[in-house]
């Protein structure tokens, strides 16, 4: 790779308003360590705090989404060892809002399960999803699911509604590319 | 005889500490471990024997959590659930849940939790100003 195209792909992320992104294989540590530096730089820039936890949270569940469920997947042969490919862009709008957008293949069997959930918590509420929030941890964990299953509403929560997705079918139909965006403002009033 | 346990945080997983002598369970600091249904194995299954082994006996549960995620969150809402059932069955418990003062994401996420409680007792205290 020549000095120049990696420049172009650098300026190209800052005019986004990007400044933290990772596209490659992650795990676990990766995520550690992305959290530690994420946090270090919010403290930097003195953003709110309440503004960096949802900002911290968000990125969390959403690198974790990847590291469970990516489906574009390598493992040994024994299955012991596994990662998964993701893009995770963290930044801030022109207008100030923080946005934690991730991005990573799915399979074509989850993209209506995945669609339809999204789209049942839609309209919610901060309030309203705080308590779906509850009732979906008091169920039994689903067969599909590695964790709790209530990742995508604690980030519609801490978004406080501000959230969108976009599903788009690989060239091949196979799998389909998962994008999830959640915005943050900074101002967010209390309630 | 139910052993002691104390285990250290680390950077994405808390500090658990439970005393049966005191009477004493804390946990404390972060959560988000790759695996929390493991890593809160091991600690929630003596602490639910204990429970399990006595119903007129007064025991506190201090949280005092910076961040936790979804997956711990079940975690954590599974505890209140054995938290209630043991008050249930006549142990005096106190939960006590500890956030920063300008964090009401983790108030209102106590608030929520503590609606499993009835039989036990559940106060939000909030860490002095810096």
């Amino acid at each position: 790779v020549r000095a120049a195209d990696l420049l172009d792909i650098k300026s190209s992320l800052e005019q986004h308003g990007i400044v933290f992104s990772y596209c490659g294989y992650l795990n676990d540590e990766i995520l550690t360590g992305i959290g530690q530096a994420l946090r270090t730089k919010l403290a930097l820039q003195n953003t709110d705090k309440r503004l960096s936890r949802a900002v911290f949270s968000s990125m969390v569940e959403q690198v974790q989404n990847v590291i469970r469920y990516s489906a574009q997947v390598e493992s040994s042969a024994d299955g012991q060892a596994e990662i998964r490919y993701g893009f995770l862009a963290v930044g801030q709008h022109a207008n100030g809002k923080y946005f934690v957008t991730c991005c990573n293949l799915i399979k074509q069997e989850d993209v209506q399960r995945i669609g339809e959930m999204l789209d049942s918590i839609r309209e919610l509420n901060r309030r309203e999803l705080t308590e779906l929030m509850r009732a979906q941890l008091l169920r039994n964990r689903p067969e599909f699911s590695k964790g709790a299953g209530a990742g995508f509403i604690a980030i519609a929560r801490e978004s406080d509604g501000d959230w969108s997705y976009e599903i788009t079918p690989t060239e091949d139909k196979e799998k389909a590319y998962f994008c999830l965006q959640a915005q943050f403002q900074s101002n967010r009033g209390t309630e | 005889v139910i052993q002691p346990i104390h285990i250290s945080a680390t950077q994405r997983t808390p500090e658990v500490v439970f005393d049966p002598t005191q009477r004493t369970v804390l946990i404390r600091g972060e959560s988000y471990p790759e695996d929390p249904f493991e890593f809160y194995a091991q600690p929630l299954d003596a602490i639910y024997s204990f429970l399990g082994g006595r119903h007129d006996g007064q025991i506190v549960f201090e949280f005092d959590l910076v961040y936790f995620n979804s997956s711990s969150a079940k975690v954590l809402i599974d505890l209140f659930c054995r938290i209630e059932m043991s008050a249930q069955e006549g142990n005096q418990i106190f939960v006590r849940w500890l956030c920063e003062q300008d964090d009401d994401n983790m108030q209102e996420l106590g608030t929520e939790f503590a609606q499993e409680l009835s039989h036990a007792e559940f106060r939000i205290d909030l860490h002095a100003a810096d």
